[in-house]
């Protein structure tokens, strides 16, 4: 796939839950190097929050929920993201975490017309890209396969 | 010390070949490790039009063990002659086509492709479990087997080798329709038909719901099987089902294989099928063995 060019954007949104942040940690840290980053981050309760210092030193603004509400602001994180991205100017959302939240940012950047890459997850066999188990379907039609295409897909490209 | 063996009329430097489906069309693995190591390598299932394969999720992991229900997902047979059989011809090693289709004529035309392609031979897919047409419903019976591999036999001067499935009652009746059909050999086995549940989302791992199992989970069974076959039929047998070393392909050789293959095998360690070659011919000096091929069927019942 064609990577986004880190260098040509301005303002970046990272968005992940659970496991999922610890890739979009590596990302952040270059990314802020040259975009001003915003990083709305769920998880389900106060003991799962994960990263929130190293994710501090890495955003211009960072959001916190949980699902309980044990910590920080309760709900989903991606109805956070969606109240802000209206008065923020978005060039690009990057995404890692659980399905559902894959599919709501992947839904959210075609609404809104935002570059959108999202990592995601699949049972794997060899990870060689021969047991072809990791597929993932495409809009083109037919699969590809999360170990050797992916794991992150442009969201406009895959079918969750 | 002689490990070369002579399998259904393919000459293949040890007895060592890898499983359909579980080693692409070679390349991947060749950055592991010189495929000219190996006996021989079975293909990817090939049809005659692409095929995209079945919706996710495709495989899950069981008990010593995995479910997969790719679908056959391939590139077609004349993409396959045109891209990577040239680099495959280039390995030093037998190339086997595994041949599959929906209908009999559909494996009758890639099989009539295949004759005039520069390969050592053909395994006729009549096995998988995943595909609702055709495969195992002509692979469950006596004329089922028969009828396929007599067509196909008509088309084909090769060297032709027919897998056999393991869901049937009893696994001596598909292998004697292809000998009595005209087949110079049959692998066995292709997968167990298996089912796992996620009991949280209630709903099994698999999109597919069923998958073929493989891995060590299966391999007696498939010992079993292949001692059975052995006593039925006078051609020769491609051991497979669970193998991950030396000492199991051994173990097949004894129960009436003259030749194996590793499949799940490859998921668990790229370096599996060669460790096997490696495996076999200490066990070949240790118990002082000069031929590999004198230990075919030499188990000794109880």
């Amino acid at each position: 796939m064609a990577h986004l060019n880190l260098q040509d954007i301005k303002i970046l949104q990272f968005f992940g839950g659970g496991i999922g942040v610890f890739p979009l940690y590596e990302l952040a840290k270059n990314a802020i190097k040259s975009a001003k980053v915003n990083t709305y981050l769920g998880f389900r309760n106060k003991e799962a929050v994960l990263l929130e210092k190293e994710f501090e030193s890495v955003s211009n603004k960072l959001v916190i929920t949980t699902d309980d509400g044990s910590y920080k602001i309760h709900g989903f994180a991606i109805n956070e993201l969606k109240n802000d991205i209206e008065s923020d100017k978005i060039d690009a959302i990057f995404a890692c975490g659980p399905l559902p939240l894959l599919k709501a940012v992947q839904a959210l950047a075609k609404e809104k017309n935002i570059p959108c890459q999202i990592s995601l997850e699949e049972r794997m066999g060899c990870g060689l890209g021969v047991c072809l188990g990791c597929a993932v379907e495409v809009v083109t039609g037919g699969y590809e396969h999360v170990c050797k295409q992916g794991p992150v897909f442009d969201s406009n490209k895959v079918i969750i | 010390m002689n490990t070369e063996v002579n399998f259904a009329g393919i000459k293949m430097k040890n007895p060592v070949t890898v499983a359909s489906g579980t080693f692409g069309y070679g390349r991947e693995y060749s950055q592991f490790f010189d495929l000219s190591r190996l006996g021989g390598i079975i293909t990817k299932g090939t049809s005659i039009k692409p095929r995209d394969g079945n919706k996710p999720s495709r495989i899950c992991e069981t008990p010593s063990g995995m479910l997969n229900s790719i679908g056959l997902q391939n590139p077609g047979v004349e993409y396959f002659l045109q891209y990577d059989l040239p680099w495959l011809k280039q390995q030093d090693t037998a190339v086997i086509v595994n041949a599959c289709g929906s209908t009999i004529e559909d494996y009758v035309e890639v099989c009539k492709i295949l004759n005039n392609a520069d390969i050592d031979g053909v395994e006729l897919n009549l096995s998988c479990p995943n595909v609702k047409a055709g495969c195992l419903a002509f692979g469950t019976t006596y004329e089922g087997v028969k009828e396929v591999t007599s067509r196909v036999r008509k088309v084909l001067d090769k060297p032709l080798i027919v897998k056999l499935t393991p869901n049937v009652t009893d696994i001596t009746l598909p292998a004697k329709a292809a000998e009595d059909a005209g087949a110079d050999g049959v692998s066995l086995i292709n997968t167990l038909l298996g089912m796992s549940i996620n009991i949280n989302t209630r709903k099994p791992y698999l999109a597919n719901n069923t998958g073929g199992l493989s891995g060590p989970a299966v391999r007696p069974v498939a010992v079993r099987m292949v001692y059975q076959v052995s006593q039925a039929i006078n051609i020769p047998i491609l051991g497979m089902g669970g193998i991950v070393n030396g000492n199991d392909a051994i173990e097949f050789m004894l129960a009436g294989a003259s030749a194996v293959s590793i499949g799940a095998g490859n998921f668990i360690d790229p370096y599996t099928s060669v460790n096997t070659v490696k495996g076999i011919e200490e066990y070949m000096i240790k118990n002082k063995i000069e031929d590999i091929n004198e230990i075919v069927g030499k188990v000794e019942m109880n």
